[in-house]
């Protein structure tokens, strides 16, 4: 559910980007930040890729009002994509490659066109028992650390690494049955 | 998607403060692309009012002259629907020498759908896939740009409207071959590393999907299926249509013809290479020499987690054991470190389950865990040999 306070962001957004965006960048820049940086090391490329979420979130700012969805959540799966899509544009000068499941992500969200992988990633997510859910949201779309996320729940780090492997085993399975067709080969979590 | 949602929005997610020069720096970009967006935005309309005058003329003309074709004059060119997509490459490769214009109509239900041409040539929407990391990509890629409009000729919904006609979400474009070793299950958007971009333009709705180059397989009847009220991907293609086993002939089922359509994809047949044919069916299909070879770390894995308690036991070597208390916490019954770290729950035990394989890893460790009578856990470290 969107909070009357995003209603009224989005809508100073859409009306006057100017004084709409600060506001925003004010609010979320730091969540954001944490989320893109994960795969953009290079400040620069941060904060274009930043420059990209407040760009999408202006042409989108209508249709968010009116659909009223979380803006928070959706800030954090817009960043995570565009950080892919950076990285991606990126990838031939990059000598640091990405953590291979972040690759697979980013081959999941191609596979099947964005929306559909999206809602099937988001479909496997819901399902999944605690702590799991958890696990997955904070990797698939905060982008965060086996590390991180062991830290933030109180486990061993060990422990998140073979959840996040069964997990991966049930979405292999679900988009095989929905697509027809496995999204990455020989690689696991 | 709403539960996800709402659950990120009360996570509490790690920041990183940006700093006010940053702030300044990422503001500055954005609103000058808001600006240059808002600036095409005038200059667009003013170059586009001619297509439409002209698009009455065509429209006539091609009622009286052309019968059944429907005047596909009256929609943007694919080189400008490329355009509007922001892609200036493709917009180039769809007036380039293997561009070819189809402008073939057909009907759907309320809806009219016209293939206005195809291409191909390198990647320029710089896709790339999952499939790619272990093998060379492919050397090129095969573009087409469908027009969606409404048959009584009002304006299609915007892609953001609250009802939206078309969607990536309820329609389907998949590339087909009309060949008996081509089975639809194979062959599709799917399989091919298929994407598409929607867009909306002054009424008209514009499909542009992408897929691996067809071209080598220009000798096995390509064509392009189009469902609408398409939601169950893959399985709408398969229901919709039929395939000949014996010829390889596509069609859609009987009753199915309002929402599946099927366009011939006329691409020079001199263009077949059966040997890159074969090389790209390898990669979409995971069959072959690379393939076999990659998939033995995940054969592996996918091995270990269909092993069962008493596999690892008649097969492992035991490295350690230890009893642990099953106790009540923030994620339920379960394992919990004394400082309140979560190791595993017993909450989806069944209830003639004893014991399980909890973990494992490429390496062969295994973790094998006993839910006691007495409400512990034996908790037991296991080496299983591997390959």
């Amino acid at each position: 559910m969107q909070t009357a306070e995003d209603r009224e962001l989005l809508q100073s957004i859409r009306q006057d980007p100017q004084t709409g965006l600060p506001r925003l960048l004010e609010q979320y820049g730091g969540l954001l930040h944490g989320v893109v940086r994960h795969i953009l090391p290079d400040e620069r490329d941060v904060e274009e890729c930043l420059a990209d979420v407040l760009v999408q979130c202006w042409h989108q700012a209508q249709a968010l009002a009116r659909k009223d969805g979380c803006l928070k959540a959706w800030l954090i799966v817009t960043a995570r994509n565009k950080a892919i899509d950076q990285y991606r544009r990126q990838r031939r000068d990059v000598t640091a490659p990405l953590p291979e499941d972040f690759e697979l992500l980013a081959g999941e969200l191609e596979a099947a066109g964005p929306s559909e992988a999206e809602e099937t990633i988001a479909q496997l997510v819901e399902e999944l028992p605690p702590p799991d859910r958890e696990i997955f949201l904070r990797r698939y779309y905060g982008l965060q650390s086996s590390r991180e996320i062991a830290r933030a729940l109180g486990m061993e780090e060990h422990n998140v690494n073979v959840r996040l492997s069964r997990g991966r085993v049930r979405l292999k399975q679900q988009f095989v049955q929905r697509f027809g067709k496995e999204y990455g080969h020989g690689k696991c979590v | 998607m709403g539960n996800v949602y709402d659950e990120m929005e009360t996570m509490q997610w790690p920041e990183h403060e940006l700093t006010r020069a940053q702030q300044d720096r990422i503001l500055e970009q954005a609103l000058g692309r808001i600006r240059e967006d808002r600036q095409p935005e005038v200059t667009v309309r003013r170059t586009r009012r001619p297509v439409w005058r002209l698009a009455a003329a065509a429209a006539a003309l091609c009622c009286l002259c052309a019968g059944g074709v429907a005047a596909a004059g009256h929609f943007l060119a694919p080189t400008q629907v490329a355009q509007q997509m922001e892609q200036r490459d493709l917009s180039a490769l769809f007036v380039g020498p293997d561009a070819v214009q189809v402008e073939e109509t057909q009907q759907a239900g309320d809806y009219t759908v016209t293939l206005l041409g195809l291409t191909s040539g390198a990647n320029v929407t710089e896709y790339w896939s999952s499939d790619w990391e272990e093998t060379d990509a492919p050397r090129g890629r095969s573009y087409a740009v469908l027009a969606v409009s409404r048959r009584d000729g009002t304006p299609m919904a915007d892609l953001d409207a609250e009802t939206p006609d078309v969607t990536v979400s309820n329609s389907l474009v998949s590339p087909v071959l009309g060949a008996p070793d081509c089975p639809l299950m194979d062959y599709n958007v799917y399989t091919m590393n298929g994407a598409r971009r929607d867009l909306v333009e002054e009424g008209g709705h514009y499909i542009l999907v992408e897929t691996d180059l067809l071209e080598p397989f220009a000798d096995k009847n390509p064509q392009l299926a189009v469902v609408l009220n398409s939601t169950d991907g893959i399985s709408d293609l398969l229901n919709g249509y039929t395939q000949d086993p014996e010829t390889g002939t596509i069609a859609p089922k009987a009753g199915m013809e309002s929402r599946c359509l099927l366009f011939d994809l006329p691409i020079d047949e001199s263009k077949a290479d059966p040997e890159q044919a074969a090389a790209l069916r390898d990669q979409w299909l995971g069959t072959g020499v690379a393939a076999e070879e990659n998939a033995d770390g995940q054969d592996l894995l996918d091995d270990l987690a269909t092993i069962t308690p008493e596999q690892v036991r008649a097969q492992g070597t035991l490295q350690s054991t230890e009893t642990v208390s099953i106790t009540d916490g923030v994620y339920g019954m379960g394992w919990y470190y004394g400082d309140g770290g979560f190791q595993a729950s017993t909450a989806d035990w069944e209830p003639q389950e004893k014991d399980r394989v909890a973990m494992w890893s490429d390496a062969g460790q295994v973790v094998l865990m006993t839910y006691n009578p007495d409400d512990t856990m034996t908790v037991e470290q296991w080496l299983v040999p591997v390959p």
